[in-house]
């Protein structure tokens, strides 16, 4: 998987192409982390790359979800239909926020 | 004993008795059994076994003898001689070396009694190998050994008397010619001195059957028992023997001693008692003669003389003395006794009435040189101690000292002189039976306790080891031996453990390899032809051991564009190895024929002939074998004795009973006819052997070829692998813990449909073997045009059941080794579905057992673990949990 960084204005955007699922899912993991601990706190995860979410996938945006509740904020853009599919199956679609 | 020549002489010449015994310990018993008799004789020699006063000629003339005749028992007829030599040519140096008088050196230095004494050895030697060569029976030896000894004594007596007789009748009859009356004296002295002829042959004769029965039972005890002995036994043995000699050393030397001890106590007392009898005579008679001549000088009148006279007279000298203490003593005076205290040697008697001319010459010298001897005498001066025998011959002390024309003579018996000897020895003897008996006992039992019972606990434990349970462990401490005894067996039997653990292990092993082989034989890949949409066909085998005697098979006959498939059913009878070589054997033979191009019928029929050819083990097969023509749907079949399939065929299952022959391999020659079958789209045949009809429960119950019937109609919609894969399961249902008694093999055939494509991949259970199981997948489902959507769900189930397992299935998983997941799918394209089965050999984990995770309401209450579970679960069509031979088998079902 291949996330890109960037940022737009006052939040950074990181743009998921590939699979999020268990092998990959910890790049996204660290990345948040390394993000969060530079004080980049409101995120924007554009999904319009990834066709798979997995439940590592899911662990690791509930872990960023849980973060961001705190201080910042989270935004899911461009989610696939598969993918909203997860979403919706496992709940997560009422928690998420979505543009 | 018994030896092995062939002709009487020689074997009684070549006899050598328990020496020649194969047993070398038999051997060390017989001439350690000599030794001991030979010392034991010798104590009786030496008196102490009390022989006694009865005449030391027993001691002389006859306790040799006994030892010459055990010599030829134990040692043969060659070395019985030998020994007899021996026993001769010691009495010579006895005689010669002792200064004893004429009687004693006629009595037994001839020359003639050495040569007597060889000739009794090899006369025994010969008697006892004529007897005992054919080693007879218990009684039989017994009487054969007391006939020998008994004659051997008579006539050895006898010998011995002539012998006597002769040097007596040789010596004196010169003497008695010269001398007159005076030689015939000596004759009956020495008539006497032989004592009674009965008696000597009994005691003789007694002495050597108790010497031989003991030695020939022991050393045929020793041959029965050599090795078979308790230890304890054995010890007693050696403790008893090593006691005994030590006893008679100690007694040997005790009784040594006693007598110097006694005899130079005696001679002092009879040397002080003489001297002062001589004294006393002296001063008696000097002082008469003072007397006399003041008397005659009128310095003292008659009466006064008369009383001094009377007390000065050596009439009073022996008051006092007792014969049965002091011994005979008299004193002679010319040709009288003039004193004495010996009733048989009355005072005033004439010496000549008493002592013989030769007697009173030695007792002239004796008194001359006053000094001792030691006399052996048979003579009247003794009959007053030795009793009433008048043939009494004893060992007599005899003391003699002159003074003036007097001469004092004192006797004593030996019995008189060694009085306390007895005593002591009697004492020394019951001490030493007491001390060996508590020796005996105390060391019997320190022995059971120490060692006895250390070794019943090992035995026990290496019988349980031999009896196959090598978890035994032997712990018997104790002792350092002990210790280490059990050290080395538990290090045995741990060794051994290792040694059987890795002979199965290699046996299984090798079973394993021969599996691999037979499996690689059987075609294994499914759709077989997948090009080929006209037929689909499944096959699967569960051997009950590791190598199994059914196979199947199937091939395209002649190549694709015939449009032919054969298959073949089979079941050989016999298991394990030889039944899979048998099988390999009939495998290639049918399809090798019916490839060749040749009509069913006539390939079975030849194959038939080639498994006949060498089949000394009597193996057969039974064969269903069929060829369809899958464009049109003709089917040709033979049944060579294998169960009737069935047939689905018009909306209901049938069974295909016709019959073409006998199973194949029992009969050359025999014809096999093929049958026709004509199929419709949709019909499917159903092929199995007899493992799957005759599998047992756990109670012994048959699975039955109605069960098998009503699973078939249950499942009839479905396609061979589900087919097949329903009957399994229901049999394993079935036999649950049973074991798999026959193998299972099952073929199943459907007749105008495309195959159904299914394959196998076994990866690591590690989360980085997901993009390899995703690949293999998605390579069949994009050749099967599988929508974007339905792949992606199917991907989230495969990847959180992969996850699952790799995570949790194995908790004892290493990175070098981390278990394995199988992962396998069959695509089924009427309607397009997609089954995946994963199955792991880790622990039981139902993943469907866990209730659903909770739609969550707060993100911070997600639950994460069982989300992946459920995301499976929703992602695909059907998902079912079985635990199968120790596998967690997940299977799911995709449709789109």
């Amino acid at each position: 998987m291949e996330i890109i960084v960037s940022e737009e204005g006052a939040r950074t955007v990181a743009a998921l192409k590939g699979r999020l699922d268990t092998t990959t899912s910890p790049q996204l993991e660290q990345l948040s982390q390394e993000l969060h601990d530079k004080g980049a706190v409101d995120l924007v995860v554009d999904m319009s790359g990834c066709d798979f979410v997995s439940s590592a996938g899911l662990r690791v945006i509930v872990a960023m979800q849980k973060r961001a509740v705190v201080e910042g904020s989270l935004v899911f853009r461009s989610v696939q239909d598969g993918v909203m599919d997860v979403f919706r199956m496992t709940g997560f679609d009422t928690i998420l926020s979505f543009e | 004993m018994g030896s092995q020549g062939s002709g009487k002489r020689i074997d009684a010449l070549s006899w050598r008795g328990a020496l020649s015994d194969a047993s070398r310990q038999v051997r060390s018993m017989a001439v350690a059994l000599l030794a001991a008799a030979i010392v034991s004789l010798s104590f009786s020699q030496l008196g102490f076994f009390g022989v006694g006063e009865q005449g030391a000629y027993v001691t002389y003339a006859i306790v040799l003898l006994a030892p010459v005749a055990l010599s030829s028992l134990l040692l043969g007829t060659v070395l019985g001689t030998l020994a007899g030599l021996l026993a001769g040519a010691s009495l010579l140096v006895h005689s010669i070396v002792q200064p004893l008088d004429f009687y004693e050196i006629m009595f037994v230095t001839p020359v003639s009694s050495v040569v007597l004494f060889a000739v009794a050895g090899f006369l025994a030697g010969v008697l006892f190998a004529l007897g005992l060569r054919r080693d007879p029976p218990v009684w039989r030896r017994c009487l054969i050994v007391v006939v020998a000894c008994a004659a051997l004594s008579w006539l050895f007596s006898f010998a011995f008397r002539m012998n006597v007789i002769y040097e007596l009748v040789a010596q004196t009859l010169p003497g008695a010619l010269s001398e007159g009356e005076a030689g015939g004296g000596d004759a009956g002295i020495v008539a006497n001195g032989l004592g009674s002829f009965g008696w000597q042959v009994a005691i003789d004769a007694a002495l050597m059957i108790v010497a031989c029965l003991a030695a020939d039972a022991a050393a045929r005890w020793e041959r029965a028992t050599a090795g078979k002995r308790s230890l304890r036994t054995t010890f007693r043995l050696w403790l008893l023997g090593g006691a005994l000699i030590a006893f008679m050393v100690t007694a040997g030397a005790g009784f040594a001693i006693v007598t110097e001890q006694e005899e130079a106590s005696a001679r002092e007392s009879m040397l002080s008692e003489s001297r002062y009898l001589c004294n006393q005579i002296d001063e008696r008679l000097s002082r008469q003669s003072a007397l006399d001549d003041a008397v005659a000088a009128g310095v003292i009148g008659d009466e006064g003389a008369r009383a001094l006279s009377e007390s000065l007279s050596l009439d009073g000298l022996l008051d006092g003395y007792d014969v049965a203490v002091d011994g005979t003593v008299v004193v002679l005076a010319g040709d009288r006794i003039v004193l004495s205290d010996d009733p048989e040697l009355p005072e005033g008697g004439l010496v000549s009435d008493h002592f013989d001319e030769e007697s009173e010459r030695m007792l002239a010298d004796i008194a001359a040189s006053g000094s001792i001897v030691q006399i052996m005498s048979s003579q009247a001066e003794s009959s007053g101690v030795a009793g009433d025998d008048p043939i009494a011959t004893q060992i007599m002390y005899l003391c003699a000292a002159q003074t003036g024309d007097h001469t004092v003579v004192i006797v004593r018996t030996s019995g008189m002189v060694f009085a306390e000897r007895s005593g002591v020895m009697l004492w020394t003897t019951i001490s030493a039976i007491v001390l060996l008996a508590v020796v005996s006992v105390l060391a019997s039992v320190l022995l059971a306790r120490i060692v006895g019972r250390r070794i019943d606990e090992t035995n026990g434990a290496l019988v349980r080891i031999e009896q196959g349970d090598l978890r035994t462990r032997v712990h018997v401490g104790g002792s350092r031996e002990f210790a280490s005894l059990s050290a080395g067996i538990n290090a045995t039997v741990d060794a051994l453990e290792g040694w059987i653990a890795e002979a199965n292990a290699r046996i299984d092993r090798e079973l394993a390899a021969a599996k691999t082989i037979q499996e690689a034989a059987l075609p294994c890949t499914f759709p077989p032809f997948p090009d080929i949409l006209r037929f689909d066909v499944y096959a699967s085998m569960q051997p009950a051991r590791e190598v199994g005697g059914d196979f199947y098979d199937f091939f395209l006959v002649g190549g694709a564009d015939k449009g032919l498939l054969g298959f073949v059913i089979a079941d050989v009878s016999g298991k394990s190895v030889p039944a899979a070589l048998f099988m390999m054997a009939a495998k290639s033979h049918i399809r090798g024929y019916l490839e060749a191009g040749m009509e069913l019928g006539e390939a079975i029929e030849n194959a038939n002939r080639k498994l006949c050819e060498g089949n000394g083990s009597g193996m057969f097969v039974t064969v269903f074998a069929g060829v369809l023509d899958y464009r049109t749907g003709r089917m040709r079949c033979v049944n060579a004795g294998h169960n009737p399939p069935f047939l689905w065929s018009g909306g209901a299952w049938r069974l295909v009973e016709e019959r073409s022959g006998l199973p194949l391999g029992l009969f050359d020659g025999l014809p096999y006819a093929a049958f026709e079958l004509s199929c419709e789209i949709g019909d499917e045949l159903f092929l199995y052997t007899d493992g799957v009809t005759e599998a047992m429960d756990a109670q012994g119950r048959l699975f039955g070829v109605n069960r098998l019937k009503e699973l078939l109609d249950a499942g009839f919609y479905l396609h061979p692998r589900s087919l097949i894969d329903l009957v399994r399961h229901d049999l394993a249902a079935f036999s649950e813990d049973a074991e798999q008694a026959d193998d299972i093999t099952m073929l199943a055939l459907e007749f105008g449909v495309p195959p159904e494509v299914s394959a196998t991949l076994v990866v690591r259970a590690d989360d980085a073997e997901l993009p390899r199981v995703n690949e293999f997948v998605h390579t069949e489902l994009d050749r099967r045009l599988c929508p974007a959507r339905a792949q992606n769900q199917l991907d989230i189930a495969i990847e959180e059941l992969f996850v699952n397992v790799a995570h949790y299935a194995y908790p004892n998983a290493t990175a070098d080794d981390p278990g394995s997941v199988r992962i396998s799918y069959t695509y089924s394209a009427e309607p397009p579905s997609i089954t995946v089965e994963l199955s792991d050999d880790g622990i039981p984990f139902d993943p469907l057992a866990k209730p659903d995770a909770a739609m969550p309401d707060d993100i911070l209450d997600v639950p994460i673990g069982g989300l992946g579970i459920l995301m499976a679960k929703n992602s695909v069509d059907e998902m079912a949990y079985e635990r199968v031979d120790g596998m967690n088998v997940v299977t799911i079902v995709k449709r789109w």
